[in-house]
C-alpha cells in the first residue's frame, strides 16, 4: 500500500509540492496529510502543514514556513507543544504519564539553500536520512490509535458494557469483541472527510459507509479552519438532526476544545417546520420570498411531491432574479438521493463562489420519488443553456470532487450482497426492477468480478471484494448463520415465532433490548403488521414499543423494551439483529423499485443478522430470490441488462405517484372485467370492432411465453 | 391483580389499538420502584409524570417529550399508570389528552406527528386571528382524568374521582376503575366509530375493587357503574 495524501488546506503550496515528491519515492506506508488537523492552544490555533503517520517513521510534523525569520526553533517547539497537548489526551497513546511514542518535528526547506545549520531543518536531498535515522518506528496497534486521534475520531462510539455477556461465544460476546475496535477512518473516508474542493463535491456511498460521519467531520474541520465561514449542514430525515448535532460537537471539541458557534455552522433540515427555520425557509426569506408551510403546499402540489413543488415555486422566483442571494460559503447535504434536483439549483445559486457544495448520497436508499440524476443536470443550467456544473474531477493531486466510499462498516458483505440482490430484483421471476445507469458503479461499491464481464448484455458473477468490508466481520461472525428467510401460513403464525426468536435473543444469546429491531414493511399498514407481534411479545412478557412509521428526532430505542417501527422511522437507525416482518409485501409489480428499496434499507439497518419473515404465497418468490445468491455462496450472477432493457425497466418500474397508481389500479380491475364478460358469454370478442381485435392480437406477442 | 398482569393488560391494549390502526406511537410499560409504592407506567417517565394537561403548551410539551403510554392518529393521548404495594392496587391515573387540532389522516401516515402538529397549530392560529380560513382551527378540548388515590381521601377530596376543565373538578367516582372501565368510556364516548367497529373494545373484561364512594358523595352527582 502506498502512501495516502489527504488534502486539507495548502497554505504553501509550492513547498508542499515539493514535500510530497520528495516523500514519493521514499513510500512509507501511512498517510500523509496537508493542513490537518488544527490544533488549539490557549486562544490560539496552531496550524499544522503536513503531518506524516506511518509504521516506519511513527508520527512526523512538518513545518513549512520559508526559512527566512531565524524562529524555527521556536515555530518548531511551538508545533510540538499544540501536538503533545492534543495526543497525550488519548489514552491509549500513554504509557504511564508519557507518550508511547516520539513526535517528531522538523522544518522542511524545499531547496538546499535555504537549508540552516540547524538539523532540524531538512531538504528533499536529507529528508530521507532525517527518517531514517531520527524516527523510530512504531507498531500497527498504535499507528491505529494515532490516527484515530488526529483524525478525531476518538469519542465516535462510547463503549456498551454488556453486562449480560457470559459465555465466549455467545451472539453477545461476538458484539462485543466487534465494539471494541478503535474507530479509524479509511482512506476513502479521510479524503471525503479532510478534502473540500474548490467546488461541488459528491460522495456516494454505501448505507453504513459513513456517510454522516463523514459529513459531520467535514463541518467540522472547515469550521475551525474558516470560523468566518457561514456553513450549512441540512438534511431530509429529522432523526439525524440529534447525530449531527452530537457529533459536529465532539469532532469541534477534538479539533479546538469548544462548543462550534452555531451561528456561523448552520445544522437546518432542508424544509423546517412553522418552529423550526430550515434552509428552505431561509433562503426563501433571504430572497423576500414568504416561504409556504406545509397545510398549503399540500393543498397545491399533492402530498406526494409536496417538496418538489414548493421548491419549483422559489426557484422560478431565484431564476428571475438578477442576483438571488449568496448567504453560504460552504453547504454540506445529506441523504441528497431524498431531495428534488430543484433544491440543488436553489443551493447552488446561494452558495458563494466557488460553490463548495458537498452532497453524500446512496442509490438504493431512494425512499422517495426521486431519482438521482448526473451532476451536469443536478445543478441546472445557465442562461445560456450550459450546465452549471460539467463534470467532477477525480484528480491525484487537489482535493477530489467525486468519491465513493466503498466500504461498508454497519453490514456484513454477506447481508448486503442479498440487500442488493432483492432491491435490485436480480433474481427475480419476471426481470430486474432497477439497476444502475452503470453497471461500473458495482466495482466502485465494493464488488469484485469473478467471472464474466461487465458488459451491457453480458453474463458476470460477482461478490463482495475482501477490501470492501472490516476484517471483524469474518473473524467474529459466521457467515452461515447471518441472515435466513423464514415463511408463514399467516401472520399469527409469523408472530409467534418472531416473539419466540426474541426471547431467544434475549436469554441464550444473551443479547440486549436495544439489540434488536423489529421492521414492518408497509408504511401504510404499518400498524396491522405490528399489532400481532406486540401481542406475541406481550404473550410472553416481553415489553415492546411501536417506535411510529414517519421519521423522527428520537431516540429509537427504549432501555428494556423492543422497538418495533416502520421504514421510514428506522432509517439512519442500526441495530444488531433485524427482523424484517411481512417481506412479501416487496413482491409486487406495483411500485415495485419502491417496495424493494424499502426491503433494501430495512436489511441494511443490521449490523450482524438479518432475519427475513413473511407469508405465503407471496412471500415464495423472495425466498427464492434469497436463497439463489445463499447457494451461489453470496455471490450475485445475472446478466447485465443492455441499455434497451434498462429503459425498459424504468419505464416499468420508475415509482409513480399515487394517482398514477390508482389509475393503473383501476385499469387492472377494469380489464379483469372485460375478460370475465367475455368468457361468461356477455361480450363476444369476435363482434368487437376490428381494430380492437388487431390490437389485442398484438399484445398476444407481448406476452410471451406462460 | 399482580404488576405482571396489570401491565400486559395494558400491552394489549396497544396492541389492540395497533391493530385498528389508531395507535402512532407507544412506549412499554414498566415498573418504576418508589418505595412503598411500584409504578406500572409509561418508559421514559421523570419521577411521577405530568398530570395530563392544562393547556396546549403541556400538550405539545408531552408529544415532544414522548410522555405518554400511546399517542393516537388523532393526536390524543393516552396515559395509563398503576400504582401498586404488592398485590393491591393503591392508586391509579388514567388520562385521555384530546389533540388541540384537526388531523387528516393521511398526514399522519406520512409525516412526522409531531411536526404536523406544530404545522397545525401554527396554520390555526394564524386562521383564527386572521379569520377567513375554511380548515384549520383550534378544538377547544378539555383532558379527561381518572384518579384513584386510597390514601389521599377526605371532605371534598374523594378516593376516586373524574376531573375534567379545571383541577377543582373532582366528580366522585364509585371506586377504583379497572383499565377496561377506562377504555369503554375513552371510546364509547369519544371513538363511536371505532368502538362500533371492534368487539374487543366493547367486552374488555371489567374488574371491580371496593367501593369507595362516602354517603354523602352520593347525595351529589357521581359516577356510579353497576356490576
Amino acid at each position: 500500500m502506498a502512501m495516502q495524501v489527504v488534502f486539507g488546506t495548502k497554505r504553501n503550496p509550492l513547498a508542499t509540492d515539493a514535500l510530497i515528491d520528495a516523500l514519493q519515492p521514499i513510500n512509507p506506508k501511512g498517510t500523509l496529510y496537508i493542513g490537518y488537523p488544527i490544533v488549539a492552544v490557549a486562544d490560539d490555533n496552531i496550524f499544522v502543514d503536513a503531518l506524516l503517520t506511518c509504521e516506519e517513521y511513527g508520527l512526523v510534523a512538518f513545518d513549512l514556513e520559508p526559512v527566512v525569520h531565524n524562529d524555527v526553533t521556536q515555530r518548531q517547539d511551538n508545533l510540538y507543544a499544540a501536538l503533545l497537548q492534543r495526543l497525550i489526551s488519548f489514552r491509549p497513546l500513554r504509557t504511564g504519564r508519557t507518550l508511547s511514542f516520539h513526535i517528531n518535528v522538523v522544518t522542511f526547506a524545499p531547496s538546499e539553500d535555504d537549508e540552516s545549520d540547524d538539523p532540524r531543518v531538512v531538504s528533499a536531498s536529507t529528508l530521507g536520512n532525517f527518517l531514517t535515522n531520527e524516527c523510530l518506528s512504531i507498531s500497527p496497534d498504535l499507528l491505529t490509535a494515532i490516527d484515530s486521534s488526529v483524525q478525531r475520531v476518538t469519542t465516535i462510539k462510547p463503549l456498551r458494557r454488556r453486562s449480560r455477556v457470559r459465555r465466549s461465544n455467545s451472539k453477545g460476546a461476538a458484539l462485543r469483541k466487534i465494539e471494541a475496535k478503535i474507530a479509524t477512518l479509511d482512506q476513502w473516508q479521510k479524503t471525503a472527510a479532510i478534502e473540500t474542493p474548490e467546488g461541488p463535491q459528491r460522495i456516494r456511498g454505501l448505507a453504513g459507509s459513513g456517510k454522516t460521519i463523514v459529513l459531520a467531520l467535514k463541518a467540522a474541520y472547515l469550521h475551525t479552519q474558516h470560523p468566518e465561514w457561514t456553513i450549512a449542514v441540512t438534511f431530509h430525515t429529522r432523526s439525524l438532526y440529534q447525530q449531527f448535532t452530537d457529533l459536529i460537537t465532539r469532532f469541534t471539541f477534538e479539533h479546538i476544545g469548544d462548543h462550534p458557534d452555531w451561528k456561523r455552522l448552520r445544522l437546518l433540515h432542508t424544509w423546517g417546520s412553522a418552529t423550526k427555520p430550515g434552509l428552505y425557509s431561509e433562503i426563501a426569506i433571504a430572497n423576500n420570498v414568504r416561504p409556504l408551510a406545509f397545510a398549503e403546499s399540500k393543498a397545491r402540489f399533492g402530498s406526494a411531491q409536496v417538496f418538489k413543488g414548493v421548491c419549483s415555486e422559489l426557484l422560478k422566483e431565484l431564476n428571475s432574479y438578477q442576483a438571488p442571494a449568496e448567504l453560504y460559503d460552504a453547504v454540506l447535504i445529506d441523504e441528497a438521493q431524498d431531495l428534488p434536483q430543484e433544491f440543488f439549483e436553489i443551493i447552488f445559486l446561494s452558495t458563494k463562489e466557488p460553490k463548495r457544495i458537498a452532497f453524500a448520497y446512496d442509490e438504493l436508499q431512494n425512499l422517495g420519488s426521486y431519482v438521482m440524476v448526473p451532476p451536469d443536470e443536478l445543478f441546472g443550467s445557465d442562461t445560456a443553456g450550459n450546465p452549471r456544473v460539467h463534470d467532477l474531477q477525480r484528480s491525484e493531486t487537489e482535493a477530489r470532487q467525486d468519491i465513493v466510499l466503498p466500504v461498508c462498516y454497519r453490514n456484513t458483505p454477506w447481508t448486503l450482497t442479498v440487500a442488493h440482490a432483492l432491491g435490485f430484483g436480480l433474481h427475480r421471476n419476471g426481470g430486474m426492477v432497477q439497476f444502475f445507469d452503470d453497471p461500473n458503479l458495482l466495482l466502485e461499491v465494493g464488488y469484485e468480478i469473478t467471472s464474466g464481464r461487465l458488459a451491457s448484455g453480458e453474463q458476470v458473477e460477482l461478490r463482495r471484494s475482501s477490501s470492501s468490508a472490516p476484517s471483524y466481520f469474518d473473524r467474529f461472525l459466521n457467515r452461515r448463520e447471518i441472515i435466513r428467510e423464514v415463511m408463514f401460513d399467516t401472520n399469527i403464525t409469523q408472530a409467534e415465532w418472531v416473539a419466540e426468536q426474541v426471547s431467544r435473543n434475549l436469554d441464550q444469546d444473551e443479547l440486549e433490548h436495544r439489540d434488536i429491531l423489529i421492521i414492518v414493511t408497509d408504511p401504510i399498514r404499518a400498524q396491522k403488521q405490528a399489532s400481532p407481534i406486540m401481542r406475541a411479545l406481550n404473550r410472553r412478557d416481553i415489553p415492546s414499543h411501536l417506535a411510529g412509521v414517519t421519521s423522527s428526532v428520537d431516540e429509537l430505542f427504549q432501555e428494556d423494551s423492543i422497538a418495533i417501527s416502520g421504514i421510514y422511522r428506522a432509517k439512519g437507525h442500526e441495530a444488531a439483529v433485524v427482523y424484517v416482518v411481512d417481506c412479501q409485501y416487496a413482491n409486487s409489480n406495483l411500485e415495485a423499485g419502491k417496495r424493494r428499496n424499502i426491503l433494501f434499507t430495512a436489511i441494511t439497518r443490521s449490523r450482524a443478522w438479518v432475519i427475513l419473515c413473511g407469508v405465503r404465497p407471496r412471500m415464495q418468490a423472495i425466498s427464492a430470490e434469497v436463497n439463489t445468491v445463499l447457494n451461489n455462496d453470496y455471490r450475485l450472477s445475472f446478466s447485465v441488462p443492455t441499455d434497451e432493457q434498462l429503459a425498459r425497466i424504468r419505464r416499468i418500474h420508475r415509482d409513480r405517484s399515487r394517482r398514477e397508481v390508482e389509475e393503473v389500479i383501476q385499469a387492472t380491475v377494469g380489464l379483469r372485467q372485460v375478460i370475465e364478460k367475455i368468457r361468461r358469454g356477455d361480450l363476444d370478442i369476435q363482434n368487437l370492432p376490428r381494430d380492437l381485435r388487431d390490437q389485442l392480437r398484438d399484445l398476444k406477442d407481448l406476452l410471451g411465453d406462460r | 391483580m399482580t404488576g405482571r398482569r396489570l401491565r400486559r393488560e395494558i400491552h394489549e391494549l396497544v396492541a389492540v389499538l395497533a391493530d385498528i390502526g389508531l395507535l402512532v406511537r407507544s412506549n412499554a410499560t414498566v415498573f418504576v420502584h418508589q418505595n412503598p409504592i411500584t409504578w406500572i407506567t409509561w418508559a421514559r417517565q421523570r419521577g411521577r409524570g405530568p398530570r395530563g394537561a392544562d393547556n396546549v403548551s403541556q400538550y405539545r410539551r408531552i408529544i415532544r417529550d414522548n410522555e405518554f403510554t400511546c399517542l393516537l392518529a388523532d393526536g390524543g393521548i393516552l396515559q395509563i399508570s398503576f400504582g401498586i404495594r404488592g398485590r393491591d392496587i393503591e392508586k391509579h391515573r388514567f388520562v385521555w389528552i384530546p389533540s388541540p387540532v384537526q388531523l387528516d389522516i393521511q398526514d399522519v401516515q406520512t409525516r412526522n406527528i409531531v411536526d404536523l402538529i406544530e404545522d397545525e397549530l401554527y396554520s390555526a392560529s394564524i386562521g383564527i386571528t386572521e379569520g377567513g380560513r375554511d380548515r384549520s382551527d383550534l378544538l377547544l378540548a378539555s383532558a379527561v382524568r381518572f384518579d384513584y388515590d386510597h390514601a389521599s381521601a377526605r371532605d371534598g377530596h374523594p378516593a376516586c374521582h373524574l376531573t375534567f376543565n379545571r383541577h377543582s373538578c373532582r366528580i366522585p367516582v364509585f371506586g377504583p376503575l379497572s383499565l377496561g372501565h377506562f377504555i369503554r368510556f375513552v371510546f364509547r364516548h369519544f371513538y363511536p366509530t371505532q368502538w362500533g367497529d371492534t368487539e374487543r373494545l366493547r367486552n374488555w373484561r371489567l374488574r371491580f375493587g371496593p367501593r369507595l364512594v362516602t354517603r354523602a358523595e352520593e347525595l351529589e352527582i357521581f359516577l356510579d357503574c353497576r356490576q
